[in-house]
């Protein structure tokens, strides 16, 4: 419905809406990537712009106040001092944003952007309105605004690793896509109300991306990783599923259901990855014995609770034999590795990607023929 | 990641250029089709996360042409090549078609990995580079592109 609507505005209306709305359009799902790149962009310039203009206000501010006053200014002098670290902390955030595009240059969209709270960002490596094949790739627990570039940079290599596998240029793409407010360190990690809220919002960036692809025969895959697991889950579970042709979840504490089946997509293309010493997939084998041991950006002495409660919290593991799903192999250890450099893991997920099913290394299952 | 070596992030980025000429060069590939694209990115922390000064390098390169009857011939020469050098073969696998496959080495002297897939369909090698991990101030800003050896 909103491509359709979209659609029936002439380019000079399009551009308006996205300089006077760039907030709303930059969220909107079912418009093309390009628009919302060029929407995201523009709220992101303007944010900066402001923090900016701000900064500067609060100190000139400061340099007036100190012009002959005495202590009694110093409280009034403070505040502004603080003031001004914070906005200048701000811009530090949403320089991380701009930093990552940058460098990413004409490879790079920015299809979400959103800096309230913990912040949400949804950032395509390739256009995936033009792609044969589409990664989403939905990150876990305490990820955040801040985290984008470090993220990206993964995802930029899942997708240069998936590309070169094909005979095709620039035929994937991928998406880091932090579209939810992923859980903190704390009870939200174990209750079930972030996922949900996540799924209902990946389902729909997921259907937009399948109403803007131009062509035929492409792909998607969503990827989630940790807590984004139980986000792939919730959405795939809701309704009629998630509109992807593969489920992959990696260091997945469960999916809310006992089984691949109920996942409303055939469990051939349903791919587990559990690596060895991975307390989220398998706190009973790997208990996290001491703070700081512990994976997927948790630390402290209370892992041990957390890890038990998010695997009681979320169903049975997917990469249990009676799940009914492919486990692929996994080469790396730990909660986090499953991206490692040169690593199996990241290759089978690539495979997957791009379909070459029969390329992927399995531990059990049975793939698409 | 206290013993981690600090090593500026072109540095480990020209060594990984440095492996991509020698595949290109052993694997008698085009350059002009190499299509390469390089970055760092994150290690991972003991406790999973995402360190902000603790990478990676890596180096994606396509070596092509390489027909579907020479797949695995180029595989396997450049195997033996690399297992005389002294790499740790750590993957060597024919796919189930029986005439692609993949190849993972190991660089023991400096660590870097290389690993090579055919593509699919089966024309070209699509092969990575990857560095061990490495420490900097600030290795995710974006940088300047390597100089061009293999353009």
């Amino acid at each position: 419905m909103v491509q359709a609507w979209w659609q029936t505005l002439t380019p000079m209306q399009q551009e308006q809406i996205i300089h006077d709305f760039p907030d709303l359009v930059g969220w909107l799902d079912g418009l093309p990537a390009t628009d919302r790149d060029t929407a995201n962009r523009l709220r992101l310039v303007n944010d900066l712009a402001g923090l900016r203009q701000r900064a500067e206000q609060i100190r000139q501010q400061i340099a007036t106040m100190k012009e002959g006053l005495g202590g009694r200014y110093d409280n009034s002098r403070q505040r502004l001092r603080e003031q001004l670290a914070s906005v200048e902390a701000e811009i530090d955030r949403l320089g991380k944003v701009k930093s990552t595009m940058d460098g990413l240059g004409n490879k790079g969209m920015l299809l979400g952007y959103d800096p309230a709270g913990d912040g949400k960002v949804i950032v395509a490596v390739g256009n995936p309105d033009t792609a044969a094949h589409t990664a989403v790739w939905v990150p876990g627990t305490n990820t955040e605004l801040d985290d984008v570039q470090g993220n990206t940079n993964r995802v930029k290599e899942l997708q240069d690793t998936a590309d070169r596998m094909t005979s095709e240029s620039n035929d994937v793409a991928a998406i880091m896509w932090l579209g939810y407010d992923a859980p903190e360190v704390d009870l939200s990690v174990v209750t079930d109300g972030r996922s949900e809220q996540g799924g209902a919002a990946l389902d729909s960036f997921v259907d937009g991306l399948n109403a803007t692809h131009q062509g035929l025969g492409n792909t998607v895959t969503a990827i989630g990783h940790s807590y984004g697991s139980t986000v792939v889950a919730d959405a795939a579970l809701s309704g009629a599923g998630l509109a992807v042709n593969d489920i992959v979840v990696a260091g997945s504490p469960g999916m809310h259901t006992d089984n691949a089946a109920n996942l409303n997509i055939d469990p051939s293309h349903v791919w587990a990855g559990s690596a060895a010493g991975d307390p989220i997939t398998d706190p009973h084998r790997y208990p996290p014995v001491a703070a700081g041991e512990a994976g997927g950006g948790v630390g402290g002495g209370a892992i041990s609770g957390l890890a038990s409660a998010f695997d009681q919290g979320h169903g049975v593991s997917p990469h249990q034999p009676e799940f009914g799903a492919n486990r692929f192999h996994v080469d790396t250890t730990g909660h986090s590795d499953y991206w490692k450099q040169g690593s199996e893991s990241l290759r089978n997920q690539a495979r997957i990607v791009v379909g070459r099913y029969d390329a992927v290394t399995l531990d059990h299952g049975s793939p698409p023929s | 990641m206290d013993d981690v070596k600090k090593v500026p992030p072109t540095e480990a980025i020209q060594k990984a250029h440095d492996h991509a000429d020698d595949v290109l060069a052993l694997a008698r590939g085009d350059r002009e089709r190499a299509e390469l694209a390089d970055g760092t990115t994150p290690c991972e922390g003991r406790r999973g996360e995402l360190s902000g000064t603790v990478y990676y390098a890596w180096v994606g390169v396509t070596v092509a042409p390489v027909p579907v009857e020479q797949q695995l011939s180029t595989l396997r020469r450049l195997r033996e090549h690399w297992r005389q050098q002294g790499y740790t073969i750590k993957r060597d696998r024919v796919f189930p078609n029986g005439k692609t496959g993949e190849l993972a080495v190991e660089n023991p002297a400096d660590e870097y990995k290389i690993s090579l897939e055919s593509t699919d369909p089966p024309t070209a090698l699509a092969v990575r580079i990857a560095s061990p991990c490495y420490q900097d101030d600030d290795p995710f800003s974006p940088i300047p592109p390597a100089p061009s050896n293999t353009s």
